[in-house]
């Protein structure tokens, strides 16, 4: 399998260029991709992964206007170690092994998609390079911008069917001067969902909020985080909604998550990520039966922020269930199809005959 | 009644539109017959009353159509594109560059009949509502539950959601709470052939490719908006507010960078000037000092406990930079006053000058307190009368140039001195316009903030949903780049 390593903006569009004169289908890449065995690949002679490995730099960090700009090969961990000394923060944490791009091409969802919403609203602009060659910006140095069409957003969840990310101009906020995650421990996963609605309905607008299981044991994760005034304050009322259950407080926020979310490789038979909605997550753990889950081998992550589920070793559990669907492409919905077809005519760039590949 | 020479508004005379009309007696009859005939007007006074929108200009449609439910939304868009007919979409008609007004004649399709609440669900944090819905009414209706949806538009008393979706509304809470696209999940739409279509979270798959992006700011040129799922916000519990006056402008352009850049996140962030002080005291009587040449209102909210200390922060700020006094409002009345007065900004202008322009260009923060006195400079420079206030927290200018629309010497001052903070604005790295769209008012500048081949793509993806151009036909791109009516290329 060829891969192309742009260095710059101005040759991942040569690159692109190149390829579209000789026809060659090109599958935008992040940095360790697992695209090299996307299936179907190996019948395509000639295509090509095109990666934003080597596109890493910081371009700028501005304070005064809360922005950074960078490309997009860098990972939000990369960019959190830029930012932090300049007293910002990007509120994208949990998805430290993809490249910006990356995130950005699967839709993927944050810790604080909670309370911040997902990636793309922390973006301000970006510059890419479309099908046929041309290197396009959309979006500024400016929060607020409507000058045109918004040329950024809509290759959120395209898996970079629509364009190849080369930088992005990324919305920061000040760092937060406290972080706390409240960990807590219900006796049923029934009892989690209830706390976890609870917490939405009193309306403590945690930045994070996930229902964990693991070793037979039902828990609610809660992050907070802000002026230390604030997170003491919502603290108390997060320990008045706990009552008397069990719970452990823990001070270094990232820490913990990038411990809890390293033990979902999500490789495991029975393993799955499913996509639905706030609703839906806060239904399917209130109203399964969980109590056959007792005994059973295996985790699951319940994100209502996100609305998405991680499972593994539980499979069995899930598969009735019609408010989901398994992550991954869906080259679907009509805006989508008359833009891929639009701006991809010859279909070169992830081609649909490859993007579908993944959904069974 | 004034008497002369014919006002000037939008660069010409009140003006008939372009090309002949497209709509025969088939078309009115059958229109009729989809939404009633009481939803499709083409009397005179209605056509006259559908031919403006907030901004100067003026452009008569041939029919005015209200469809009551999506349904009839949707065949009037399909009986038009069996016609070929241009569709101007409109909510409340406050958009003020133009975006609501029908260019290119044919039919103005105003939403403001779809106009209910579908579905709240607290649980998700979500409103399902009908585009036509007046921005203030959501606030009304949210407000019992103890949310909010943030965007606030000057004109939410009338703007449709239909409206704020089309522009990408902001207002002043846009630097802590984000603007109209951060607060929208997932839209129904109807494309120019009819289709209706659902994206993001209304869309039937969760995993699919999120397109809802793309219709935000579009001003109803590449689709028309007929539900949306909007994200909701609980409402603040404790708020403070603030206002500072200074002895020049420029000071408390960087009173605003220092409480950026301190870490300090404010609700609102609004400055006003010496002139609209001046105004709005003679309006409101307000007590408010007629020798400050700026005052910045101040608003942060949250939680009591971690309010007082950003406050004292903000105090520690504005005494720095040089306030000439800042005080905090006591109670509730006296907060409602300042922001009365900051709503009643165009109306106070009123008193100035009869007529307006209004922009709305756009600088990262840092260069805000810089092009305020830019934009001084240039008011001076071209003898014209240019008012500011702005959303100085998102670097959002709202300077008002001021003319009489019978003084024509003044009304092409106004334009110059206007092409200028355009160039002003992009040399600081900033851009044409904030929340108020492109709409016919800046298409000329659009080849300044952008490459030929950017508009290029854009106009591609025009003509990929819109092929015949005749959604909000001679908007946001220039006519070199557009198909159809308002255009000059083929799709």
């Amino acid at each position: 399998m060829n891969i192309l390593y742009p260095e710059s903006a101005a040759s991942a569009r040569e690159m692109v260029r190149q390829s579209g004169r000789a026809r060659r289908a090109l599958l935008p890449a992040g940095r360790r991709s697992r695209l090299a065995r996307w299936p179907g690949l190996e019948e395509e002679g000639g295509a090509a992964l095109l990666s934003s490995e080597r596109l890493t730099k910081v371009l700028s960090v501005e304070p005064e206007n809360l922005l950074a700009i960078v490309e997009a090969g860098l990972s939000p961990e990369e960019v959190r170690r830029a930012l932090e000394p300049a007293g910002l923060y990007w509120p994208v944490s949990g998805l430290d092994r993809r490249s910006l791009g990356a995130i950005m091409a699967e839709g993927a969802l944050s810790l604080e998609s909670m309370a911040r919403g997902p990636m793309i609203d922390w973006i301000l602009g970006s510059t890419f390079v479309e099908p046929s060659g041309r290197l396009i910006s959309s979006g500024g140095r400016t929060l607020k911008n409507v000058s045109g069409y918004d040329l950024t957003r809509f290759h959120w969840r395209a898996w970079g069917s629509l364009g190849f990310s080369t930088a992005f101009i990324l919305k920061c906020l000040p760092l937060p001067e406290s972080s706390r995650v409240l960990e807590i421990q219900c006796a049923s996963g029934t009892e989690a969902a209830g706390l976890a609605e609870s917490v939405i309905l009193k309306r403590i607008f945690p930045q994070a909020l996930r229902l964990s299981y693991q070793e037979d044991r039902w828990s609610l994760l809660v992050w907070l985080t802000g002026f230390a005034e604030y997170v003491e304050a919502r603290f108390k009322e997060l320990r008045a909604l706990a009552g008397d259950r069990p719970g452990r407080v823990h001070e270094e926020a990232l820490d913990f998550w990038n411990g809890y979310l390293a033990r979902w490789p999500l490789k495991a038979p029975g393993a799955g990520h499913w996509l639905g909605s706030r609703r839906a997550v806060l239904d399917l753990a209130a109203h399964l039966d969980w109590p056959e889950l007792k005994g059973r081998p295996g985790r699951i992550d319940l994100d209502p922020g996100g609305g998405q589920i991680r499972f593994e070793g539980q499979a069995e559990a899930f598969a009735p269930l019609d408010a989901f669907e398994t992550a991954g492409p869906r080259p679907e919905g009509e805006v989508y199809l008359r833009l891929k077809r639009g701006l991809d005519p010859a279909d070169l760039f992830f081609p649909a005959r490859l993007l579908g590949r993944q959904v069974k | 009644m004034k008497t002369g020479p014919a006002p000037v508004y939008g660069g010409s005379a009140v003006s008939g539109n372009q090309g002949e009309s497209m709509l025969n007696r088939d078309f009115i009859k059958e229109a009729g017959q989809i939404v009633g005939r009481d939803h499709c007007l083409g009397g005179i006074l209605d056509i006259e009353l559908y031919s403006y929108d907030s901004s100067p200009f003026i452009h008569p449609p041939e029919l005015v159509i209200l469809p009551g439910t999506v349904e009839e939304l949707r065949q009037i868009v399909r009986l038009a594109a069996r016609h070929q007919a241009p569709l101007t979409p409109r909510g409340a008609g406050t958009s003020l560059s133009g975006g609501a007004v029908a260019r290119h004649g044919g039919v103005v399709l105003a939403v403001t009949r779809l106009n209910r609440v579908l579905e709240l669900d607290l649980l998700a944090e979500t409103v399902l509502v009908e585009s036509g819905l007046v921005n203030l009414d959501l606030q009304n209706y949210l407000e019992p539950y103890g949310y909010m949806f943030p965007p606030d538009p000057a004109s939410q008393k009338a703007a449709t959601l239909a409206g704020n979706i089309a522009e990408n509304a902001g207002g002043i809470k846009g630097v802590k709470y984000g603007i109209t696209k951060h607060h929208v999940l997932g839209l129904e739409l109807v494309l120019a052939d009819g289709a209706l279509v659902r994206t993001g979270a209304l869309a039937e798959r969760a995993a699919a490719p999120d397109s809802t992006g793309l219709f935000m700011a579009s001003e109803g040129a590449l689709a028309l908006v007929s539900k949306a799922l909007l994200k909701i916000t609980p409402l603040p519990r404790d708020y403070r507010t603030i206002s500072a006056v200074f002895d020049d402008l420029g000071k408390s352009g960087r009173a605003v960078s220092e409480i950026i850049s301190a870490g300090i996140l404010p609700t609102a962030l609004e400055i006003m000037d010496h002139q609209l002080i001046v105004a709005l005291e003679d309006y409101l009587h307000l007590g408010f000092p007629l020798d400050a040449e700026a005052m910045l209102l101040i608003e942060i909210d949250g939680l009591g406990p971690e309010l007082d200390r950003q406050m004292k922060a903000v105090f520690e700020i504005c005494e720095k930079v040089g306030a000439a006094g800042v005080s905090l409002a006591r109670d509730l009345a006296e907060r409602d006053q300042l922001w009365l007065a900051r709503r009643s900004g165009n109306g106070a202008m009123g008193r100035i000058k009869p007529a307006t322009i209004v922009q709305d260009v756009t600088v990262p923060i840092d260069q805000l307190p810089a092009m305020l006195s830019r934009v001084q400079e240039i008011s001076r420079r071209h003898e014209v009368t240019i008012v500011q206030m702005a959303h100085a927290g998102d670097g959002n200018l709202h300077p008002h140039l001021l003319y009489d629309p019978y003084d024509q010497a003044e009304y092409q001052r106004c334009l110059e001195a206007g092409h200028e903070i355009f160039d002003d604005a992009l040399k600081a790295g900033g851009a044409l316009t904030g929340e108020h769209g492109i709409g016919l008012e800046k298409i000329e500048f659009m080849d300044k903030q952008f490459s030929r081949e950017e508009l290029e793509f854009m106009s591609e993806i025009k003509k990929i949903l819109d092929p015949e151009g005749r959604l909000n036909p001679g908007k946001v791109l220039p006519a070199h780049y557009l198909p159809g009516p308002g255009g000059e290329v083929s799709a």
